[in-house]
C-alpha cells in the first residue's frame, strides 16, 4: 500500500511529462473563440469593415500561438484585410502561409501578383534627422491595394517611425532625397542622415566656378612724374603705348545669387611703335628702331556684383614684369634722372632701355552674359584699369570674351 | 452535344463559344484594350448577377474566372449579390460595380491573373451607392456616380491627389458618364424635364452643357472620333436608334435604327473609333451584327448564324479584329451564350 502510494504520483508525473515539452494544445475555450472569431470575420468581411476583420485576425494569432491552427480561408481573409489597411507586407505573408496550406491557384496568383508590382525597401532615418518625413511617390499608383500601401508607409513615416517592407515598384522622394524600388529581392534602402550643421549652412555657397578671359588690350604708359625724379632715378623712359593681348584665368566664388569675388590670374602684354613727340620714330641710318614691348603677369582680386545677365566686377590689381622702350623721358633728358649729358636730341631719342616693372592700381570690368555653357555662361567684357609703379601711371582697357560660372543655385 | 455540333456548322471556322459552368444569360462584354481578356456579366434569372473575366489568345477563350468579391465565401452566390459594368484600365486592370446581398454598391478594381478584387474607394472617401465606373484615355482619373447625396451627382477620383471631387450638384441624377479623348471633359446623361438629355461638362468648371434633348430618351453617350453617340427613343419606346452629334454641338444624325439596345453599355465603336458597331432588332435581321461608319460611307454586316444576337463589341489586337456578341442558339430555349468570331478583313 506505501510502495502503490510512492509510485502512483510517479506514474502520474510521467504521464504528464510529455504534455509539458509538447507544442501548446488548444483546449475548448481556444476552439470555442476561434469559431467565434472565425464567424465574425466573415461577417465583418461581407461589409468591408476591414479594420475590424484585421484585429480579428490578429486575435485568431494569438490563439495560434496557444495551438489554434488558422485556416487557409482565415489567412486569405487576413491577407485581404491587410492588403484593404495597405500593409502589403503582412499581407504576402499571410497569402503565403495559406498557399502552404493549400497552393490553390487564388493564393498562388495573389502571390505572383504581389512580387510583379510590388518591391522592398528599408527607410530609415538618423536620430538626429530633423527633415520632412513626407513619402510621395513619382508616379501616383492606380490600382487601389498600391495607393493603400503608399498611405500605409507614408504614415508610418509620418509618425516617425522607419519603414521597413513592400512597396508598389516605382520612384520615391522623401526628405529631398529618393529611392527605387523594384520587384525581386533587392531590397531598396534609404537613410536619412542628420541636418548639415549650420556653420555648414553659414557657408553654402551660391555658385562656384572657374572663370577665364581673353581679349585684346590698349595699354599706356604715361609721361614720368617729373617731380618724382631724382639723380637716383636712373634713365626712365620716355612715355609709351600700344596694343597687345591680355588674358587671364581664375577662380569666381559667389556668396549669393549675386555677389562673389575673383580671383584671377594672367598674362598683358603691349607692342608699339617708338614714337617722339607724337610722331613715329623713323629708321636713321646710324639708329634703327626697335619695337616698344611690355610683357606683365598680373592677379587681380575683385568683387562681383550680378544682375541677371549683366556683372560688374571691381578690385585692386598688382602686375609685375619687364619691358623694352625706346627714348628717354623728358624729364631725364633735362637732366631729371642724372647726367647723362652727350646722348645728344637723336642719341636721347634712339636710346634703347630695358627694365623691370612693378605696379599696382585698380581695374573694374563690365560684363553681359550672352551664351549659356551648361554650368558656365559665356560674356563680353569691357575693362579697365589704372595701375602706377609710383614714377608714373599706367591706364590700359580691355575688351575680352569671359566664361564665369553660372550663377544658378549649386547643387549638394 | 446535338447543341454544341450545331453551333460548330453553323459559325465561321474562327469562332468561339466562351463556356462557363452553371447556367444564366451572358452579357455586357467588354474587351481589355489589347484585347487579352473579356470581362462579361452572367444573369441566371435568380436575382443576381456575376462577372466574369475570361483570358483570350488570338480570338480562343479560355475558362472564364467568376470574379469573387473579397469576404464573400461564396462569391455571388448567395441572392442579391450583383456585379456588373466591368469597365477597362487602359493598362489592363478592370473595374466595376459590385454589391455583397443587402450592402452598398461599391466600385471594386482586380487584375485579372492576379489577386482577388480589392475596393477601389473607401466609403470614408466616397460614401453612398457607386456606380458607372469609368477611367480617362490615359489611366489617370476616374469617374463615377454617387448616391451620397440622394441626388445621383458625378464625382471623379485623381490617385495622384488622393481626393474625390464632386463635378456638379444637381437635383436630378446624372448617368453613364465617359470622359473625352483628351480626358478635360465628361459627356453623360441626366433627367431634363422627364426625358434623359445628354450634356456635357468641362472639368474643373461648374457648369454643365446641353449636347442634346429632344423627344424620347437620348442615353449612354460616349465620343467616337469628333462627334458623340448615344442610344435614342426618340421615335418611341419601341424604335431605340444610335444617333451621333458633333461633339462641339451641331445637327444630330441618325446612323443607325431599331437596334437592340445593349444591356448596359454605351453604342459599341469599331477598334479606330469610325463606326458603331451594333444588332437589329428586327427579327428578320437579328442574327447579324452590323458595322455602319460614323461618316455615313456605309455599313458592313457580319452573319452569325445565330439568333438575337445583342451586345456586339469589337477590338483590334496583334493585328486581328475580333468581334464578341451574345446571342441564342438556333433552336431550342437555351440561355443566352458569349461568342468569338474572327472578323479581320471583314469590316
Amino acid at each position: 500500500m506505501t510502495a502503490t502510494r510512492r509510485v502512483l504520483p510517479l506514474l502520474a508525473a510521467l504521464a504528464l511529462a510529455p504534455l509539458a515539452i509538447s507544442p501548446a494544445h488548444a483546449g475548448d475555450v481556444e476552439k470555442g473563440e476561434h469559431i467565434r472569431i472565425s464567424e465574425e470575420m466573415r461577417k465583418l468581411a461581407s461589409r468591408n469593415a476591414w479594420s475590424a476583420v484585421e484585429a480579428s485576425f490578429k486575435r485568431l494569432e494569438e490563439l495560434e500561438t496557444k495551438g489554434e491552427v488558422i485556416s487557409y480561408k482565415e489567412f486569405m481573409l487576413g491577407a485581404t484585410a491587410a492588403r484593404s489597411l495597405g500593409d502589403m507586407t503582412a499581407s504576402r505573408s499571410r497569402v503565403e502561409r495559406a498557399s502552404k496550406l493549400d497552393p490553390t491557384k487564388e493564393a498562388l496568383d495573389w502571390l505572383s501578383d504581389v512580387d510583379s508590382n510590388f518591391g522592398k525597401v528599408d527607410i530609415t532615418f538618423d536620430a538626429k534627422y530633423t527633415g520632412e518625413r513626407t513619402l510621395v511617390a513619382t508616379v501616383p499608383p492606380f490600382a487601389p491595394d498600391q495607393r493603400a500601401s503608399l498611405t500605409f508607409a507614408a504614415a508610418q513615416i509620418a509618425a516617425g517611425k522607419p519603414y521597413t517592407g513592400l512597396l508598389p515598384a516605382g520612384e520615391y522622394s522623401i526628405g529631398g532625397q529618393t529611392v527605387s524600388v523594384a520587384t525581386g529581392e533587392k531590397v531598396a534602402a534609404l537613410r536619412l542622415g542628420p541636418p548639415p550643421s549650420a556653420a555648414k549652412q553659414g557657408f553654402a555657397l551660391a555658385y562656384v566656378g572657374p572663370r577665364a578671359q581673353l581679349g585684346v588690350a590698349f595699354t599706356t604708359a604715361g609721361d614720368v612724374d617729373n617731380g618724382s625724379l631724382s639723380s637716383d632715378s636712373g634713365l626712365q623712359a620716355g612715355a609709351f603705348s600700344g596694343s597687345g593681348a591680355r588674358l587671364g584665368v581664375g577662380l569666381e566664388v559667389g556668396f549669393s545669387q549675386n555677389f562673389g569675388v575673383i580671383a584671377e590670374v594672367g598674362y598683358h602684354d603691349l607692342f608699339g611703335a617708338p614714337s617722339r613727340a607724337g610722331e613715329t620714330l623713323e629708321d636713321r641710318q646710324e639708329y634703327l628702331t626697335s619695337g616698344n614691348s611690355l610683357h606683365l603677369g598680373y592677379g587681380w582680386l575683385a568683387a562681383n556684383l550680378r544682375f541677371g545677365n549683366l556683372w560688374i566686377a571691381a578690385g585692386p590689381i598688382w602686375s609685375a614684369g619687364g619691358g623694352v622702350v625706346t627714348g628717354l623721358d623728358d624729364g631725364c633728358l633735362d637732366g631729371g634722372c642724372g647726367d647723362f649729358a652727350g646722348l645728344g636730341d637723336d642719341g636721347e631719342s634712339y636710346q634703347r632701355l630695358a627694365g623691370d616693372i612693378k605696379m599696382g592700381g585698380g581695374a573694374a570690368s563690365l560684363s553681359y552674359a550672352l551664351v549659356d555653357l551648361g554650368s558656365l555662361k559665356g560674356a563680353l567684357t569691357v575693362e579697365g584699369g589704372v595701375q602706377s609703379d609710383s614714377l608714373r601711371t599706367y591706364p590700359w582697357g580691355q575688351v575680352a570674351f569671359t566664361i564665369a560660372p553660372s550663377a544658378s543655385r549649386r547643387k549638394e | 452535344m446535338t447543341l454544341a455540333l450545331t453551333l460548330a456548322l453553323t459559325l465561321t471556322a474562327q469562332a468561339a463559344e466562351v463556356s462557363w459552368v452553371g447556367g444564366g444569360h451572358a452579357g455586357n462584354p467588354q474587351w481589355s484594350p489589347d484585347g487579352s481578356w473579356l470581362a462579361f456579366e452572367v444573369n441566371n434569372n435568380a436575382d443576381k448577377v456575376d462577372l466574369y473575366v475570361v483570358k483570350v489568345a488570338n480570338g480562343n477563350p479560355s475558362t472564364p474566372q467568376k470574379i469573387v468579391l473579397p469576404g464573400s465565401s461564396s462569391s455571388f452566390t448567395a441572392g442579391g449579390s450583383y456585379a456588373a459594368n466591368p469597365n477597362w484600365h487602359p493598362r489592363g486592370p478592370v473595374l466595376f460595380e459590385a454589391a455583397n446581398p443587402g450592402g452598398l454598391t461599391r466600385l471594386y478594381f482586380l487584375s485579372p491573373g492576379g489577386s482577388s478584387p480589392a475596393e477601389y474607394l473607401s466609403v470614408t472617401q466616397a460614401p453612398g451607392n457607386l456606380a458607372w465606373p469609368t477611367i480617362s484615355p490615359d489611366g489617370s482619373t476616374l469617374a463615377f456616380t454617387s448616391s451620397a447625396t440622394g441626388a445621383g451627382d458625378i464625382y471623379v477620383f485623381t490617385p495622384a491627389t488622393n481626393k474625390v471631387t464632386k463635378t456638379f450638384a444637381s437635383d436630378t441624377p446624372e448617368n453613364a458618364p465617359r470622359f473625352s479623348p483628351d480626358g478635360k471633359t465628361l459627356v453623360f446623361s441626366k433627367k431634363n424635364y422627364g426625358t434623359e438629355d445628354i450634356f456635357t461638362q468641362v472639368l474643373g468648371t461648374n457648369a454643365q452643357t446641353p449636347l442634346k434633348g429632344g423627344n424620347g430618351d437620348q442615353s449612354r453617350p460616349r465620343y467616337a472620333k469628333v462627334d458623340v453617340v448615344y442610344f435614342t427613343n426618340e421615335r418611341g419606346d419601341e424604335h431605340w436608334d444610335i444617333g451621333a452629334i458633333p461633339a462641339a454641338g451641331g445637327e444630330r444624325r441618325i446612323v443607325a435604327q431599331d437596334i437592340r439596345l445593349p444591356l448596359r453599355s454605351q453604342p459599341a465603336l469599331s477598334p479606330d473609333g469610325s463606326a458603331v458597331v451594333y444588332s437589329s432588332s428586327a427579327p428578320a435581321k437579328d442574327g447579324s451584327v452590323y458595322v455602319t461608319k460614323l461618316d455615313g460611307s456605309g455599313t458592313k454586316e457580319i452573319k452569325t448564324g445565330l439568333n438575337a444576337v445583342g451586345d456586339a463589341t469589337m477590338v483590334s489586337a496583334g493585328g486581328r479584329t475580333f468581334l464578341s456578341f451574345t446571342a441564342l442558339p438556333t433552336s431550342g430555349s437555351d440561355w443566352r451564350q458569349l461568342h468569338i468570331i474572327d472578323v479581320t478583313g471583314q469590316i
